[in-house]
């Protein structure tokens, strides 16, 4: 299976996860929110 | 003078020292998804809103008064999507299901004797786990964010805030969720089907394998951190034995329950199990199992099951939650009534329907409301 880019974009995640209109409500902000906590992860001072 | 919800707790503890209690408990509660729907909601969209989740919970705790919590705000259900968990599937509708997966190929079964958690972490858990698979590096970083993500966004919002406010029992905590040997093999490793094939036809490797899964088990137990001055419950829901025959189920499926029951009990924890389907021709093996097991039942025959179990054990369950969609609150109270005459005679009994209402057209609100009135008035001793 093809590697996974480290930070997915909003738009990235709904075509990924093939996410319906009514679930790009609130199952995509959090899905956002996950990406973002692995971002800062790997940006914050070690 | 005691509140509601210290003569609630104290109906818990009486029943784990061996002692009538004042009353029937009565627990009972139906799933987010259901009251999701009760409210009009979308599976698709407010399952994900904790905000919501929390309303409709807490809507259930106003209208049913049960012992319990009868609905708990918190799910998963992001954090499966995200993961792309294969155990745990939408469906059209958005609602989970387990579907009959297995990851594992029957001649890796040396493979999981030899080392389980080794087995489990490193080739099971990238099989059904799609965020693990696709990013090898950092996907298990990935899961881990996920929990601390959506666990954060129930801070303040959650069960321990409805529990207080609703007075509800507060003196028990589910330590683990688990299964017995045999169940996990068949769950999460073998499915269903292939693990009635297994044996018969590798009988060896699957006697060794669920005792390699004991010492897996064992495992988790002794990484619990027992919360003190509370029953710390160690949950199983039992699934195959109703499909297995009693010699296999006698060969394959007891001896590591049981020696299962006696760790539990060794750790300090409190064993409960939950016997799905009918259990009719396994009861009196439950009186072999060691210690005091809180067991409910979900198909079994309760005046069989009251004059053969040993009374040392708590019983739950009975009620055919059948009623509560196709019956009225009539009808419902006077079956409550009469399945309190056969099990309530002991004062080891918790009411319980027999299922939980999963959809809202599994129940009525207000047989659901019925029952728990009913209990509550002919369930004291």
């Amino acid at each position: 299976m093809a590697g996974r880019k480290l930070v997915l974009t909003e738009e990235e995640l709904i075509e990924k996860y093939n996410l319906s209109e009514d679930e790009q409500v609130y199952l995509l902000p959090i899905m956002v929110e996950i990406e973002n906590a692995v971002r800062r992860h790997f940006i914050r001072p070690q | 003078m005691e509140s509601l919800q210290q003569e609630r707790n104290q109906l818990m503890f009486d029943l784990w020292e061996g002692k009538r209690p004042k009353r029937v408990p009565v627990t009972a509660g139906v799933s987010l998804e259901y009251a999701l729907q009760y409210k009009g909601y979308s599976l698709l969209r407010e399952l994900y809103s904790p905000r919501h989740c929390f309303e409709v919970a807490e809507e259930m705790a106003k209208l049913i008064n049960t012992d319990n919590l009868p609905t708990a705000p918190e799910t998963r259900a992001a954090i499966f999507r995200y993961s792309m968990n294969k155990f745990m599937t939408p469906g059209r509708d958005g609602f989970f299901q387990h579907p009959n997966f297995s990851p594992m190929k029957v001649e890796e079964y040396p493979e999981l004797i030899k080392d389980p958690f080794a087995y489990w972490t490193k080739v099971i858990r990238p099989r059904f786990l799609g965020i693990i698979a696709e990013d090898k590096e950092y996907g298990h970083l990935r899961l881990e964010m996920a929990h601390r993500v959506v666990d954060a966004k129930y801070a303040g919002m959650g069960s321990p805030e409805l529990i207080e406010k609703y007075e509800r029992i507060n003196n028990q905590v589910i330590v683990l969720l688990s299964m017995t040997p045999f169940d996990y093999i068949a769950d999460y490793f073998r499915n269903f089907t292939g693990i009635l094939i297994d044996i018969r036809k590798n009988p060896g490797w699957v006697l060794e394998a669920c005792e390699a899964m004991l010492g897996f088990l064992d495992g988790s137990l002794k990484r619990i951190k027992k919360t003190p001055e509370k029953l710390n419950l160690v949950s199983l829901p039992l699934h195959m034995p109703p499909f297995m025959k009693p010699k296999d189920y006698e060969k394959f499926y007891f001896p590591t329950f049981q020696k299962l029951i006696q760790m539990i009990q060794d750790y300090g924890l409190q064993p409960t199990i939950y016997c799905e389907e009918n259990w009719d021709p396994h009861l009196d093996s439950l009186n072999d199992l060691p210690g005091r097991v809180l067991i409910g039942f979900e198909k079994s025959n309760p005046k069989l099951v009251m004059e053969k179990l040993n009374k040392r054990h708590i019983m739950r369950n009975f009620f055919d939650a059948h009623m509560l969609r196709t019956a009225t609150p009539d009808q419902v109270r006077d079956e409550v009534k009469k399945l309190l005459d056969i099990v309530a005679v002991n004062g080891n009994y918790i009411f319980a329907p027999s299922k939980q209402p999963l959809y809202l057209s599994d129940a009525k609100i207000e047989n659901i409301i019925a029952m728990v009135e009913a209990v509550l008035e002919y369930g004291v001793y």
